[in-house]
């Protein structure tokens, strides 16, 4: 029996082996045109004029989708803005973010696949290439990366012209909001990120700790010793009595008014909170998630405008 | 023989073919089903290389991969768990048990969250990670040999420490987390010859190498003074065989992630089914985990396509409830 057993063993280890020196050299050539360097440093090889590109992260797709370029894949996802909504409904969907459907992709026939550096993503890499197509990673980090990214898929869906339209829309809406302001002159925020239980600080690293600093505001968690890569660091309440914020900006999953009063009226009561400033004059705001829990790309200027509005205190 | 014994033969036989055609059919379902539709006929020509490029790279590039990848993924586990639950004498081991479990989570979530351009070598640092840790627990469990005892505690020590490195990064990096959660749970998304290459060679020896320590493994469950009796080195063999599981389980956690429940409860339920002569027992184990984690592989990313639930909560929520049902009709 034992040696039947083993048997049994030999030959399926051996098939495997048939089936990988038989079968695992699958290198179709890339219809590589030209040459670029992608947000990770990687040398990737695109076709000049994709045809048919997948993407895997909303954030790119709604860059890509708002100057006219059409998509053969998109991610699953509910956090698409409005104005594209309807554009995309009808494009296959090839999975959440973070779990990408290689075999889905695949089926689409995708000539460039457009992600963002995260570890589902990255991973791709080798089994696309494989098969012969390019995995572009496009990470959007500040209000830079977003126009890089606009002239980027510009070049992809070959709408340049349109590209330079909205690059440059943005640009003079961009000038006009931060005229009146002197960078590092502005009121002191603290930027909250997540639950009112588990704080976190964005800092400058963090797209909405870039948006403050580019408003002038001075975002106290940029003082923090220790900081250097993160975008968020934990909250330390020590640090926050300290600084003594002026503002106090909550990014969070979801929420409504009611949850946003609720939180404002635990903090007056609360004796931690109660002598900081923002608490004082009530100075507490919530960002909406829309914007701010996910990249806005190129609702970036929407986006400045409400911060604008709660730094300088013009909303009431 | 007796009767009795004839019979158990009997069951013991038509349990292992049973097993083997569940794997066979295993393997081929999970070939021939995914998010695009194939027929039969098309799958079949697609394996024999005839089939246009758009089928090959399917069949060739995705699902084949990914399916060898299950079932040596599945293989390796249950019997990691197996040989360890027999030489620590602890019905509770798996191989989270000697720590390479942990060693891997940490040396993988670093990558993801501190390097994630660099995800492409989560494998190998998970590799690195979990030989890392159990030669740690190897370390501190050494008396002229291992020691079991001692290894449980070094095991249940080290998974604490390298535990409180994962909780640390969850911390500091909590908006990154997401990426990693998908590795955490256990899965197969995108696995594909890399990874089959990484885990044949280390796959080979130790199942070879554990089946063909399997009598020894029996005479170690009678205690080490029969065992040494019967001519077996206890020490050595005991170091061998825990040896080959962490590097069964080393390898598998490596490229499949924190897949629980495999090596636990797979070979329990074998146990249940066969007894535990271990020249029966490991074999079984063996290719009811591959068919096990096949098949839970294959409905993981069909039922709700182009979702993907992780396979290792689809085998909690099915094997926790049919493992609880054997134990209570065993009870009986």
């Amino acid at each position: 029996m034992k040696k039947y057993i083993l048997l049994v063993f030999v030959v399926i280890i051996a098939l495997a082996g048939y089936f990988l020196l038989a079968r695992g050299q699958h290198k179709l050539a890339a219809n590589a045109a030209v040459s670029v360097t992608d947000s990770t440093g990687t040398k990737v090889h695109i076709p000049a004029e994709p045809k048919r590109i997948v993407f895997l992260n909303a954030s790119n797709l709604e860059i890509f989708t708002s100057i006219g370029g059409r998509a053969v894949g998109r991610p699953t996802s509910t956090s698409y803005p409005d104005d594209i909504k309807e554009s995309i409904k009808d494009i296959p969907e090839v999975g959440m973010i973070h779990a990408p459907n290689l075999e889905k992709i695949m089926s689409l026939k995708p000539d460039l696949v457009v992600g963002t550096n995260v570890p589902f993503h990255v991973m791709l890499r080798k089994p696309l290439e494989m098969a012969g197509v390019p995995l572009y990673l496009n990470m959007i980090n500040s209000y830079e990366d977003v126009l890089k990214s606009i002239d980027n898929f510009g070049r992809f869906a070959g709408r340049e012209k349109e590209a330079a339209a909205k690059r440059a829309q943005i640009e003079k809406e961009y000038a006009a909001l931060t005229q009146d302001v002197q960078k590092g002159r502005g009121p002191k925020v603290l930027i909250i990120f997540g639950s009112p239980d588990s704080f976190n600080m964005s800092t400058k690293k963090s797209f909405g700790g870039d948006l403050a600093e580019r408003l002038g505001a001075v975002n106290i968690a940029d003082k923090a010793e220790n900081v250097k890569d993160s975008s968020y660091i934990p909250l330390s309440m020590e640090f926050v009595a300290k600084e003594n914020p002026d503002v106090v900006m909550l990014i969070t999953m979801g929420g409504s008014k009611e949850i946003l009063e609720k939180l404002r009226a635990n903090m007056r009561d609360n004796a931690i909170w109660h002598d900081v400033n923002a608490v004082k004059n009530n100075r507490v705001y919530q960002l909406p998630p829309s914007l701010f829990t996910v990249n806005p790309g190129t609702h970036t200027i929407d986006a400045m405008k409400i911060m604008k509005e709660y730094i300088y205190g013009e909303a009431k | 023989m007796s009767n009795d014994a004839k019979t158990k033969e009997k069951m013991r036989i038509a349990v292992f073919c049973g097993l083997c055609i569940l794997l066979v059919a295993g393997i081929f379902v999970s070939i021939g089903s995914g998010t695009v539709s194939l027929s039969v006929s098309e799958t079949w020509a697609a394996l024999l290389g005839e089939a246009d490029a758009d089928t090959d790279r399917i069949v060739n590039l995705i699902r084949l991969p990914r399916t060898i990848v299950t079932v040596l993924v599945g293989a390796n586990l249950a019997l990691a768990g197996c040989n360890l639950q027999g030489v620590l004498h602890n019905p509770l081991a798996d191989p989270g048990i000697i720590g390479v479990s942990a060693g891997a989570g940490l040396f993988a979530m670093v990558i993801m969250l501190l390097f994630p351009e660099q995800s492409a070598m989560v494998p190998l640092a998970a590799f690195v990670g979990a030989v890392l840790s159990t030669g740690i627990v190897f370390f501190l469990a050494w008396e002229k040999g291992i020691n079991p005892l001692r290894m449980i505690l070094a095991g249940v020590a080290v998974a604490t420490f390298f535990g409180g490195g994962m909780a640390a990064l969850n911390v500091f990096y909590s908006d990154r987390i997401q990426g990693t959660v998908m590795w955490m749970a256990g899965g197969f998304q995108g696995r594909s010859w890399g990874h089959v290459e990484m885990l044949l060679p280390y796959s080979a020896i130790g199942i070879i190498g554990t089946i063909l320590c399997a009598r020894s493994l029996n005479a170690l469950q009678l205690g080490d003074e029969l065992a040494k009796s019967l001519g077996v080195r206890v020490m050595r063999m005991r170091t061998i065989l825990i040896f080959l599981s962490a590097l069964l389980a080393a390898v598998s956690v490596s490229v499949a992630g924190m897949l629980g429940f495999v090596g636990l409860i797979v070979p329990h339920i074998m146990r249940l089914l066969i007894g535990s002569d271990h020249e029966y027992l490991l074999p079984c184990a063996a290719i009811a985990g591959g068919a096990v984690v096949t098949l839970a592989d294959t409905a993981a990313r069909t039922l709700f396509s182009p979702l993907e639930i992780p396979v290792g909560i689809f085998m909690s929520f099915i094997g926790g409830p049919f493992f609880l049902y054997l134990l209570k009709r065993r009870m009986r």
